[in-house]
């Protein structure tokens, strides 16, 4: 669990400073929360109000190991960040165009965070087109048709753009069957880094 | 079969979905261009098969694109090139579609080589959708400007309406001092003159004396009131206009004691100035001394003989208070409610079974508002009453 922590630390630092680079803003981020929970309490782990509507961006991957990868943001600050992004003023209300492009950001951060871990673990990954979703948190996962099985392995880090006063959820969760084999990369990955050492 | 012939075969289906699709070999060689492109780009398939895309899209080399692009031939993730931020990638070649829009989405998919990846671009037109969401943000734009304005309507309406109840209220007030405030004391006035004229040789000379002061009494009575009413009705009509001016406020003070200082040793009242000589207010001082005035007089007639009335002032950074005390009957906090109000006749009599109006009261508020003031009444009944009122004065003073 200490290499997976530390390798989502070293994936989710790439698309922070990707982040850093689309705003200009210091990105703070904090420490990555993984561990195997049951599916249905994927939700529970997300510390965003529960009635805010959630605007989300889901890539889902499978190949050498299954799972999606999702940035999330309340839907308030989503508007406000491709506004920021577009260089337009400040709207309310999420539309169609701003939704298209919160995905093409959001595509753009989960590049960075599974192209760093794929790139780290030596993986041929298959990605799906990313989709933009709206949801109450607690809806959030109940209709990834992704989640299978009983537990899941989750990994999660909240970060924030501070000058824009936005904080979201990079979010990656990777299904049970095809977790051991991760675990093995994984498990390669730590030996080549003492090695190293 | 040649390559790109093998392509159009395997990806022939293609050609009859509703969104564009091109397929790039790595070096941007277009060897997929479907039906709906040709349209959407007004470029056939045999001009750009085979060709490079550059050649007709030049804004693909840019090196924004050039870098996404390449990690898509690596099998690197997708790309999304959303209509905001990549207006008309695909259509700036021909002229008369820089109204369409359009998100393009970018996948690699294995090519036929081994190891080597094409890029699947999927080009959606969100034209229409586009178009409807402007419309509905204007239409959103107007429905909001019309309910603002409907707003501002309504609060002109609310805000005449308000005018007009207290135009009313005006009104009735002129007519009830009329009709009662100003006929009873002039009827009186006829008919102890009369009196006195009828039968001048029944009077003793004391007699006489006492309806000369009754008829004097009279007279006062009806000049502060008649005064009062004047400069009230000329404030209604919009005539007065404040002319500040600098004044020690305890002469202003000395002033109005002098006037009624004969109404209050009658009454056995004492009078106290107790202004610090250094406070100079910055005021209308005509109006300044109606208000101490109206508020002294009206202290005396509701203080016991025997009692005090005592004028005094705290000074703040921009305006003093000035403060009329008495120990005189008090007032219920029902009857405090009911003062300054035009719209709400009210008047009770004095100790002495004067008679007022309650114009005085609504004359002084009217006259401290214009001074951009705030007038206000404590008071404990069988106590006493406490009228404060605030006024600008010389900053340094």
């Amino acid at each position: 669990m200490d290499s997976l922590r530390e390798i989502i630390n070293i994936g989710v630092g790439r698309a922070a400073a990707v982040l850093h680079k689309m705003f200009g803003s210091h990105i703070k981020l904090f420490v990555p929360f993984v561990n195997v929970i049951p599916s249905d309490d994927l939700y529970k782990h997300i510390t965003h109000d529960q009635n805010e509507i959630i605007s989300s961006v889901k890539m889902s991957f499978n190949g050498e190991f299954s799972g999606f990868a999702k940035v999330m943001f309340p839907t308030e600050s989503a508007v406000k960040l491709v506004s920021a992004f577009a260089e337009e003023d400040i709207e309310e209300d999420m539309d169609e165009v701003k939704s298209a492009t919160l995905t093409e950001i959001g595509n753009i951060l989960l590049n960075s965070l599974m192209g760093t871990i794929a790139n780290l673990l030596e993986l041929r990954i298959n990605y799906a087109i990313p989709s933009y979703g709206e949801k109450k948190i607690e809806k959030m996962f109940k209709f990834d048709n992704f989640i299978l099985d009983n537990m899941s392995v989750i990994g999660m880090t909240r970060f924030m753009i501070e000058n824009l006063d936005i904080s979201g959820d990079f979010v990656i969760l990777f299904r049970i069957g095809s977790f051991e084999k991760f675990i093995d990369m994984v498990n390669t990955f730590g030996e080549i880094g003492e090695d190293a050492e | 079969m040649k390559n790109l012939d093998l392509v159009q075969f395997n990806y022939e289906y293609l050609d009859h979905l509703p969104i564009g699709i091109v397929i790039l070999s790595k070096n941007y060689k277009v060897i997929y261009w479907n039906s709906f492109m040709e349209t959407w780009a007004n470029i056939s398939k045999d001009r750009i098969l085979g060709n490079s895309l550059l050649d007709f899209f030049p804004d693909f080399n840019k090196s924004s694109f050039s870098i996404l692009i390449e990690q898509i031939f690596e099998g690197g993730p997708p790309v999304i090139l959303s209509s905001q931020l990549h207006k008309n990638i695909f259509t700036n070649s021909s002229g008369n579609s820089s109204q369409k829009v359009h998100n393009t989405y970018v996948k690699a998919v294995p090519s036929l080589e081994p190891n080597e990846y094409y890029a699947l671009f999927s080009v959606d037109d969100v034209t229409a959708l586009t178009h409807r969401i402007r419309d509905y943000k204007l239409m959103r734009d107007q429905a909001l400007e019309e309910v603002e304005n409907r707003k501002k309507a309504e609060s002109a309406l609310k805000e005449s309406e308000k005018k007009l109840i207290e135009l009313n209220a005006t009104k009735d007030k002129f007519f009830s001092i009329i009709a009662h405030d100003l006929k009873n004391p002039i009827g009186a006035f006829m008919n102890v003159s009369e009196l006195l004229a009828n039968m001048y040789e029944t009077f003793s000379k004391e007699e006489i004396l006492e309806i000369l002061h009754e008829i004097n009494s009279y007279a006062k009575r009806l000049f502060s009131l008649l005064e009062n009413l004047l400069i009230w009705s000329k404030s209604q009509t919009g005539k007065i206009e404040i002319d500040p001016d600098l004044e020690k406020l305890d002469l202003v003070v000395s002033n109005c004691i002098s006037i009624l200082d004969l109404s209050a040793e009658n009454k056995k009242i004492k009078l106290i100035n107790d202004v610090d000589p250094n406070i100079v207010i910055n005021a209308d001082i005509n109006m300044i001394t109606t208000v101490i005035r109206n508020l002294m007089s009206n202290s005396i007639k509701y203080t016991m003989p025997g009692g005090e009335v005592k004028v005094s002032a705290v000074k703040d950074t921009k305006f003093v208070e000035v403060v009329v005390s008495d120990s005189g009957i008090g007032m219920s906090p029902e009857t405090i409610g009911k003062l300054f109000r035009i719209d709400q006749h009210h008047t009770t009599p004095g100790t002495s079974n004067e008679k007022g109006t309650g114009l005085g009261l609504i004359l002084c508020k009217e006259f401290v508002e214009k001074h951009n003031g705030r007038i206000w009444v404590t008071s404990v009944e069988d106590k006493g009453s406490e009228f404060h009122f605030t006024v600008p004065m010389k900053e340094d003073s």
